[in-house]
């Protein structure tokens, strides 16, 4: 897992010590090795922080170039499958200077040319500039577990895995996007393409983006979901899955260097630690609590551990952990209002004491229907006997779902400062909307909604941000996408039971696990709503807020979000404070 | 993991420091997982360190022991590895549960240090010899201190607000003061009836004889010109004024004040300001004496004139760094994050830290502490704004904090707040080892209990 920069200029040409600043805003994200490659033009420059898992050796420093030069490539993220992509490529002739997994994805851009993203298994984002095209050609996984930000303004194109680095080139403005703003109020987070600061984007998950010599971009998706439509009796699912899994949890543990597990004890992280042991695998695992809290977490992940054996490390957060945020505004570099960001980043913090990067849960919700807004659905809209949902009705349900303290256009307006009601935007649900896919069985319709919207944009970005700022890669094993491509590939009804959590998961952990652990019901990665719901807490930090100073928020707004004690909404306008503070004064 | 996380601890000297470093090892070992390193100058202990990281590195010769730890504290980041990260803790701070190396989290900046109790005004007298504080009187200053602070203060959210008001007091009262011969007059007229009609609850307040004063002359002439006694008439037309005082202070101040609850409020009913001398004189000995401008005790002996701009001042004469906020609040030093690689930001503010501390070695008015020259390197900096270190990681247990309550199982309290701190780490301010203290009987059975962080 690293820290990857870029720059491609038209005219000018590439500032090594402005690469440099760039690159280096990354080290948390690489602090094993670092790299930079001008051409010889010096028109273009790459830049790479690298944390080293596999050929720890000097053979797998980035930017590394193809034997011929022609190619050069800086790479964020694990290529699960490479060791089947080299051999394939060995077998036509292709020759590796090193165990690297960067080095398959340059030899299959030589073979496959763009098609090498089809048959790359993995989390990645990467740039790759190809000399002899002069081009540059950029791509970020299926799910947008990695993340890559881009900006372009007529003269060059600069990318990054991190805002914060696009920001260290004086050429970029520190300019904010209102109607951003607006988003991030509406969804919690700043929905891609979209970025909280005027002239950036990120480049969307399953997307990649050519730059070439005239300057033209071109964004292009190049994986997505089919309809699924293959019935099967429900145990041949549940081994299917089985064996899918497995082979997930075994290819996501590919390093030279030991990994860990967070564990929370409930059904996704036990899963993996299920796994793991039948592996044979010896993970370390970690896991986050809460004082003076009948619902705090750690006491189910020491249940798991024992049973398995396994060193297991707890940290248990007080209402002091709150402060965090301060620093939380910093890491993520676009507001991100959501409260498990928090534990995200302390049990980050405690895993990175003891390993390079670890397994976690992420996407096992999406697809095995574990959240309690795909059951509402089913027993709503989405019943066979309620038809065929419409794309406002659907959209209603899912922002519905999905509240936690939303803003309509009436509420936006209420709380933006009259100057800025110009970025007010006509639908506010523009971001789900376009998501919706009505080929899709309706419950496949959610899921889609969940991989895109709250997975790909605000589940997968407050893991990396908040593992990788503790040097700590994160690896999903639900996300394989050969394992989301077998569920999906099912008719819903296979996978889906009223009534029932995860029931193809539930399936294959029954009678691996504790009792209690298979009798818990779904919890958030989150602490005691006291934590949260305290108005005091949040008038310590708005009440002479910037926000209102500067014209941005409207002060009688912010007191009746005190005077109503609402609570969520306090916490994104609080998160939005910080990220104010920290970015733009 | 190529980035380890450690606690350091400086100590050299005294037999006492090292006992204390003893004491603070062994808790610090029973609750953290992460490694801790002594720096120390051996030439100067009395007694051995019994630890296995210490790092022994001369301070100069020519400074005491107590400059001496302080040149090895704020040099830290050229004497550890600079490829690691550090908490450093005073010896006087004692870890108290499970959890401490969660403090590694809250690293808001390139150096992250816990607030201090009081705010920088108050604790100017303690860092200047500014003629303020009577040494011989410091624990009765202290107590004085903490009888005002609170009173003195008013939510985070309005300090913004009350300094807008404040300053526009000052200007009231700079108008009251003003050397204008005229004013001069009227002043001395106000000063002697006010001295004469003495005991009026608001005379000390120079703000407040600024709104009377325009109001006077006029309406005193007219009274006397009416007959009668010059001091009932004084009184009389103080009396109307204070009147309508409420109203002229809504008006031009734009917050409330009330004369009964000798205190004001915005418009939205938040507590602004508190008539201080009135209250702290309600609960205890101590009383302003305004013609003296001083605080005295029961006796009338001179405590200290209260909070004072001194070190301030200093900080900007001698250091030519300005702080615009009077009221800061300032940072202990007990306890803080920083990383050592010599091109951080954090060592460029150890460097400064470390520079003008010695520098303040040299100046006669500079008593020999960091946390005067800790300020003016956060200000140098400009850091500040930063975000501090949970009070839980640094939690000041001031034996002659007035309000200050603990219960062994839930923890400390302050009277008049809701809730419970349970610091991962106490800072024993005073009465250290005192075992008819609770806090110190608590803080022994910490090393017996077996509770672990899960």
């Amino acid at each position: 897992m690293c820290g990857i920069v870029g720059q491609v200029e038209l005219r000018g040409s590439v500032d090594r010590d402005r690469l440099a600043a760039m690159r280096d805003s990354l080290e948390h994200r690489g602090p094993d090795d670092a790299g930079s490659w001008l051409s010889p033009s010096g028109r273009v420059g790459l830049g790479h922080r690298r944390l080293s898992f596999l050929d720890l050796s000097s053979a797998g420093h980035q930017p590394m170039p193809s034997e011929d030069q022609r190619l050069w490539l800086t790479l964020n993220g694990e290529i699960y499958n490479h060791r089947e992509l080299r051999r394939q490529l060995e077998a036509r002739g292709h020759r590796f200077r090193s165990a690297c997994d960067a080095e398959v994805v340059l030899h299959g851009y030589e073979e496959w040319g763009r098609g090498v993203l089809e048959r790359l298994s993995g989390m990645f984002a990467f740039g790759l500039w190809d000399d002899q095209e002069q081009e540059l050609f950029l791509a970020r996984d299926r799910f947008g577990i990695k993340p890559l930000y881009y900006f372009a303004d007529g003269d060059r194109l600069l990318f990054a895995s991190e805002a914060k680095a696009l920001l260290a080139h004086p050429a970029v403005p520190r300019e904010v996007d209102w109607t951003a703003v607006c988003d991030y109020l509406v969804y919690r987070y700043v929905p891609s393409p979209k970025c909280i600061f005027k002239g950036l984007a990120k480049l969307p998950p399953a997307c990649s983006l050519r730059f070439g010599r005239e300057g033209t971009l071109t964004v292009r998706e190049y994986w997505t979901l089919p309809p699924g439509d293959r019935q099967l009796p429900f145990d041949d699912a549940v081994t299917a899955v089985d064996a899918q899994l497995e082979s997930a949890v075994r290819r996501h543990l590919e390093s030279d260097v030991a990994l860990g597990s967070f564990l929370s004890g409930g059904y996704d992280s036990s899963a993996l630690v299920l796994y793991l042991d039948r592996i044979g695998y010896r993970a370390e695992t970690f896991a986050i609590g809460f004082t003076d809290w009948p619902g705090s977490e750690h006491r189910y992940a020491e249940l798991v551990a024992a049973q398995f054996g396994l060193e297991h490390h707890s940290r248990v957060l007080g209402p002091e952990s709150l402060a965090l945020v301060h620093r939380l505004a910093r890491v993520y570099d676009e507001p991100l209002a959501d409260i498990s960001t928090v534990p995200t980043f302390a049990v980050s913090h405690l895993a990175a004491r003891r390993v390079k990067a670890v397994l976690s849960g992420e996407g096992a919700d999406e697809i095995f229907c574990g959240y309690t807004w795909q059951r509402d659905f089913m027993s709503t809209l989405g019943a066979p006997a309620a038809g065929n949902p419409s794309t406002n009705d659907l959209v209603a349900f899912y922002a519905g779902a999905m509240a936690m303290g939303s803003f309509d256009r009436d509420r936006l307006a209420g709380l933006l400062h009259p100057d800025l009601h110009a970025h007010l935007p006509d639908d506010p649900w523009w971001f789900y909307r376009g998501l919706v896919r009505p080929e899709l069985p309706p419950l496949q319709r959610i899921q889609w909604l969940d991989l895109k919207a709250f997975m790909g944009e605000l589940v997968l970005t407050k893991v990396d941000r908040a593992s990788m700022a503790n040097s700590l890669e994160v690896r999903v094993p639900f996300l394989d996408h050969e394992l989301v491509e077998l569920l999906f590939g099912f008719d819903p009804e296979v996978y889906f039971r009223a009534g029932e959590q995860k029931p193809l998961l539930r399936a294959n952990l029954a009678g691996r696990l504790p009792e209690s652990i298979l009798q818990r019901t779904k919890q958030g990665f989150v602490g005691p709503d006291s934590y949260y719901q305290n108005v005091a807490w949040y008038r310590a930090l708005l009440g002479d807020s910037r926000l209102v100073r500067d014209g941005v928020l409207q002060g009688p707004a912010v007191e009746a979000l005190f005077a109503t004690a609402d609570h969520w909404r306090l916490w994104k306008v609080a998160v939005l404070e910080l990220w104010y503070r920290e970015w733009l004064t | 993991m190529s980035t380890e996380e450690r606690f350091v601890f400086v100590a050299c000297g005294a037999a006492a420091h090292l006992e204390a470093l003893e004491i603070a090892l062994r808790h610090l070992r029973k609750f953290a997982d992460n490694p801790i390193v002594v720096v120390t100058d051996a030439r100067r202990n009395a007694l051995p360190i019994a630890h296995d990281r210490v790092i022994d590195s001369p301070a100069p010769e020519a400074l005491s022991d107590a400059q001496a730890a302080i040149f090895l504290k704020t040099s830290l980041h050229r004497i550890l590895d600079p490829e690691q990260r550090y908490c450093y803790l005073d010896t006087d701070v004692v870890a108290a549960r499970p959890g401490v190396d969660q403090v590694f989290m809250y690293r808001f900046g390139p150096v992250t240090f816990a607030t201090d109790h009081c705010r920088m005004r108050y604790f100017s007298p303690w860092a200047v010899d500014c003629g303020c504080l009577s040494d011989r009187r410091l624990a009765q200053a202290e107590a004085l201190n903490a009888l005002i602070e609170p009173l003195d203060a008013c939510p985070p959210e309005l300090v913004d607000k009350r300094r807008r008001l404040q300053t526009k007091l000052e200007a009231y009262s700079a108008r009251y003061r003003s050397p204008a011969p005229e004013l001069a007059a009227r002043r001395e007229t106000v000063r002697r009836l006010l001295e004469r009609s003495a005991g009026h609850p608001l005379q000390r307040r120079a703000a407040l004889l600024a709104f009377v004063l325009p109001r006077f002359g006029a309406r005193l002439t007219r009274r006397l010109w009416r007959g009668g006694d010059p001091t009932q008439a004084a009184n009389s037309v103080i009396d109307d004024a204070l009147g309508t005082l409420p109203e002229f202070i809504r008006r031009e101040l734009g917050f409330d004040w009330r004369l009964d609850e000798r205190r004001g409020y915005d418009e939205a009913g938040r507590l602004l300001l508190t008539d201080v001398p009135f209250y702290v004189a309600k609960q205890s000995e101590f009383r302003f004496d305004e013609a003296r401008d001083e605080w005295v005790d029961g006796a009338g002996e001179r405590v200290f004139h209260g909070p004072c701009d001194h070190l301030r001042a200093a900080i900007a004469e001698d250091f030519g760094v300005t702080i615009t906020d009077p009221d800061w609040q300032h940072w202990n030093g007990g306890v803080f994050l920083f990383d050592a690689r010599p091109d951080s930001e954090a060592a460029r503010f150890l460097d400064t830290w470390h520079e003008l501390t010695l520098q303040s070695f040299d100046l006669p008015r500079w008593k020999t502490r960091d946390q005067g020259t800790l300020v003016a390197a956060a200000w140098k900096h400009g850091l500040q704004d930063q975000a501090t270190l949970p009070r839980e990681f640094n939690f000041l247990a001031d034996y002659h904090k007035p309000g200050l309550s603990f219960d062994a199982v839930r923890g400390f309290s302050f009277a008049g707040r809701p809730g419970f701190v349970r610091p991962y780490l106490v800072h024993v301010y005073h009465h250290w080892g005192d075992r008819d203290w609770a806090v110190w009987r608590w803080l022994e059975t910490r090393l017996e209990d077996q509770e672990s962080e899960s």
